[in-house]
């Protein structure tokens, strides 16, 4: 049974009651929202995850609902809960669903330590795997959910989570997240990709969420050996360039890009370094999208 | 790359100071000492430029508290 079995007013009521157990690769969540926004993203973007049973254990229980006072009234917020926690202040009621997003990273990227967490897009072609770790504005989701439309398989736009005994990168395949011009590009990139109603006004512009391909929630339990490190930069009208990148240099910015670097010690350490030993490391810039495709499609072939 | 375990520190070392780092971790050395391994003069006599260079390297990791002066 996947999310797409619920009718909408049946998913609405779910969350609004007991919630759904959503399967998301290695992790399962517990959601619940009376926000109708949750339940109209969830069904568009989530269609294909697979549902747990009620009673099933869950890694973790969210909620996102409104604040119980009378700003609920006067200007709605939404506060992401996890286990009764609330780690951001609330938002504004229309970005209920960004909010969630956020907070399933959050829970991630706070508390899946058997993993060095980087904060980079990854995706997968003839078995190896193409690690995106850059900063916001880099045009690193861009470039990700364009490659996820042509044939490489998404582990995920936001956190590559590498496995420090065998080095797998285990996927976390969720909705991709777009921020202003990358919306638009995207429609006229791959014009059948499904792409949820866009938020506008939060800390990062207008946002909105991309479906992951079927395919790859479908192998969402199948990891994937890292092969190559990219750093992308979108420069407008720049050339397509792919040049090598030293290997301490990339070292430096990965664990700069690892939300638990530090906490790991000395096996992150060992880690970043298996990790950079096995990966090709290039800085990528790039304007088209087309060449940018072209580019990576033969270095996979290589 | 070098990963400090008591201050959980990560440096990157040019091929340089990680050269002087190993050779002080097998052994105590002089800046000459120095000098003549880390840039292959062998018997030759050490210059003045070199040993700037290998302070400098020194000065650098004495900073980092990755090793300590030793009188002798």
């Amino acid at each position: 049974m996947n999310v797409s079995s619920f009718t909408a007013p049946e998913l609405a009521r779910e969350l609004r009651r007991d919630g759904v157990h959503v399967r998301i690769g290695a992790y399962t969540v517990h959601i619940q929202s009376p926000f109708p926004a949750i339940a109209h993203n969830l069904r568009l973007l989530y269609a294909d995850y697979p549902l747990e049973a009620e009673a099933s254990f869950a890694d973790f229980h969210v909620s996102v609902r409104p604040p119980k006072n009378f700003r609920r009234w006067l200007a709605p917020q939404a506060i992401f809960r996890i286990d009764n926690y609330v780690p951001f202040k609330p938002l504004p009621a229309d970005q209920a669903y960004p909010l969630l997003e956020w907070g399933l990273n959050w829970c991630i990227s706070t508390q899946f330590h058997r993993y060095l967490v980087v904060h980079g897009a990854v995706l997968e072609k003839n078995g190896r795997a193409l690690i995106l770790p850059a900063p916001p504005g880099s045009g690193k989701s861009t470039l990700c959910a364009a490659l996820a439309t042509r044939g490489w398989r998404l582990l995920s736009d936001e956190l590559t989570l590498v496995a420090p005994d065998t080095m797998e990168i285990t996927p976390m395949c969720r909705p991709v997240s777009l921020k202003n011009a990358s919306i638009e590009i995207i429609q006229r990139f791959e014009q059948s990709v499904a792409i949820g109603p866009p938020a506008h006004d939060t800390s990062k512009g207008t946002v909105a969420h991309m479906k992951a391909p079927t395919a790859s929630v479908q192998r969402s339990q199948e990891t994937a050996l890292p092969a190559w490190i990219v750093f992308p930069k979108y420069e407008a009208s720049a050339a397509t360039r792919l040049t090598e990148h030293p290997k301490g240099s990339a070292f430096m910015k990965i664990a700069e890009n690892t939300f638990n670097y530090s906490m790991l010690g000395a096996r992150g350490f060992e880690t970043v370094s298996s990790l950079i030993d096995r990966c090709d490391c290039y800085d990528f810039a790039y304007s088209d999208l087309n060449e940018a495709i072209r580019l990576f499609r033969d270095l996979a072939e290589r | 790359m070098l990963y400090d375990t008591a201050s959980g520190d990560t440096h990157h070392l040019t091929p340089e100071s990680a050269r002087i780092l190993s050779l002080l971790h097998d052994a105590p050395s002089t800046r000459e000492e120095l000098a003549r391994c880390v840039l292959s003069s062998g018997e030759t006599g050490v210059d003045d430029a070199s040993l700037t260079m290998i302070d400098a390297i020194l000065a650098h990791l004495v900073e980092l508290g990755l090793i300590e002066s030793i009188q002798h």
